[in-house]
């Protein structure tokens, strides 16, 4: 008697174990959701991101009407920050507090003079020559893949209503950062060559972020890019 | 007698554990609490927050938790007995630290974090922590620079109870994953550990050799110091060694020309501005016009500007 319960207990045991230690996932049948990825191919995707859905709900409706309101000409904004920064900062910019950069939404018409890092694309910058034309460079349109921490956060904080409060941690309003650059990156930088503006005349919105007024952190990141002229 | 002498005793190890720090009594009082003191970092957090106190008008009380969430709890706990006007807390665990900060909260006390953030809003007054993202993006694109944009790194990461482990490391991959010649042949976590970051680095170039190892980015530089003794240990001189939160020691590293770069962390600058906000809060009867989720940004310390830099600050 007692020979015959060890198999049943042992049979037991094995089904308990199994039904511990295994999870049934029931796979629920979903409509693929396809998009065009960086690289033009289209794929499957599960979802986006709260910080792409974001994205995707708001740049045309809030974000790049936000930029152009806001948005002061250039040669005004270059005349403003060199003279002094904070001041400039405090009439048309936006930080969060004393540690950050000063974030500013800026307009323009320039003459393309030099394509920098033109065989680097993840540096790339058009160099321009604000109106009324001199020959001079006077500030940078950043064309490159990769955005630095130095200018990376311009349109987040440029636009001034976006706030980390509003999102779950600092990761996802990083995150935001990289959605909308990725957005530029897209529809801007890999969508037409850089080569192609050399010599134009361009027209431009996009946002600027400003620790220090040093030749070389004067890099806007474009949100709107046309060529006007030759 | 020996029962008074064992009472004495008792007491005394009750007020060292703690390693309380009293001041005058008819003071309010604000209650700091920290990490161990053991990592300079955190004896920071106490001393720019208690001298502000201080300056404030204030007494005030140090306890440090030890990253032990019981000991941590019985700190709110303390603060809360005491009647504190106001806790500044440099937390224990993301999660942990929800429940004594909503029970100082239920008991009329206030608190501000510093340094780490919790999961969740609306319990604290204030959140104000380092940018640690910008922060790694900066310590990240160095790196990049100083491995030439190619070659086998090692990442070590800090403790993962800890959201800043989680973020450091994301700011750092969001840099470096955009290389292509770059890739990491081995992420390990040391905990945020000296000791520990020492050991497991000794035994990764054991398990992959010193020659295929360019570089080592670490979560905070204390794991940095770790590494650096056991890569020196090995031979490995050209070794690109980046760390995070600015401290003496790694200052001290990279004006020999060992470690590379480290990210400042504000964290005098944080403390007292926690205290500033808290004096803020108390005096408007409880109310704040500040966001309660506050960044503040790294810098990037290299040979350029090591030499400057004290007691997690930057001379001008």
């Amino acid at each position: 008697m007692k020979k015959r319960l060890i198999p049943v207990l042992m049979a037991l045991l094995a089904i308990v174990l199994i039904a511990a230690t295994c999870r049934i996932t029931i796979v629920p049948d979903e409509a693929p959701i396809t998009m065009v990825n960086a690289a033009g191919e289209t794929v499957t995707i599960e979802e986006l991101s709260v910080t792409e859905q974001y994205t995707v709900d708001n740049w045309d409706a809030k974000i790049i009407p936000t930029i152009q309101e806001r948005a002061v000409n250039a040669t005004e904004f270059l005349s403003a920050v060199t003279s002094d920064l904070n001041t400039a900062g405090a009439a048309y910019g936006n930080r969060a507090n004393e540690t950050s950069a000063w974030s500013f939404c800026v307009k323009g018409e320039g003459m393309v003079l030099d394509i920098e890092n033109a065989d680097k694309p993840n540096k790339t910058n058009l160099v321009l020559d604000l109106k009324p034309f001199d020959g001079v460079a006077d500030i940078k349109l950043h064309y490159g893949k990769v955005f630095s921490s130095n200018i990376k956060n311009a349109i987040r904080d440029g636009v001034g209503f976006l706030k980390l409060d509003d999102f779950t941690n600092q990761v996802e309003f990083a995150d935001l950062t990289t959605a909308f650059n990725n957005k530029v990156k897209n529809e801007i930088i890999l969508a037409v060559s850089a080569d192609t503006y050399a010599g134009k005349i361009v027209s431009f919105y996009g946002c600027i972020s400003l620790q220090d007024t040093k030749p070389e952190s004067l890099v806007v990141i474009p949100v709107e890019l046309n060529i006007v002229g030759e | 007698m020996k029962k008074l002498l064992s009472l004495v005793m008792a007491a005394l190890m009750l007020v060292s554990l703690m390693s309380a720090v009293y001041a005058a009594e008819e003071k309010p009082l604000i209650v700091i609490i920290t990490p161990s003191h053991s990592n300079p970092y955190f004896k920071t957090v106490a001393d720019a927050a208690s001298a502000k106190a201080e300056e404030l008008g204030y007494a005030y009380m140090v306890i440090q938790h030890d990253d032990d969430v019981t000991k941590q709890s019985e700190a709110f706990d303390t603060a809360i007995a005491r009647k504190a006007v106001a806790i500044i807390c440099d937390n224990a665990g993301a999660d942990a630290t929800i429940a004594p900060v909503q029970a100082a909260k239920a008991a009329g006390i206030p608190t501000f974090l510093v340094d780490r953030e919790i999961n969740s809003t609306g319990d604290a007054v204030a959140q104000m922590v380092s940018n640690n993202y910008q922060g790694a993006s900066l310590v990240a694109e160095y790196f990049v620079e100083m491995m030439g944009e190619e070659g086998n790194y090692v990442e070590l990461t800090g403790k993962e109870s800890d959201t800043n482990a989680g973020v450091r490391s994301q700011g750092f991959h969001d840099v470096i994953d955009q290389y292509e010649g770059l890739k990491m042949i081995e992420q390990q976590t040391a905990n945020w550990s000296q000791t520990e970051a020492f050991e497991k680095m000794e035994s990764i170039i054991q398990a992959k050799g010193a020659a295929n190892i360019k570089g080592v980015i670490c979560g905070n530089d204390t794991m940095a110091m770790g590494v650096i003794e056991a890569c020196l240990k090995a031979g490995m001189t050209d070794v690109v060694v980046c760390g995070f939160d600015g401290s003496n020691d790694v200052r001290d590293s990279i004006l020999r020309g060992e470690i590379k770069a480290t990210g400042l962390q504000p964290i005098a600058y944080i403390s007292e501005q926690a205290v500033v906000q808290a004096d803020e809060y108390i005096k408007a009867g409880g109310k704040t016009d500040k966001e309660e989720k506050q960044l503040m940004d790294c810098v990037l310390i290299t040979i350029e500007n090591a030499a400057k830099l004290e007691n997690f600050a930057l001379a001008n």
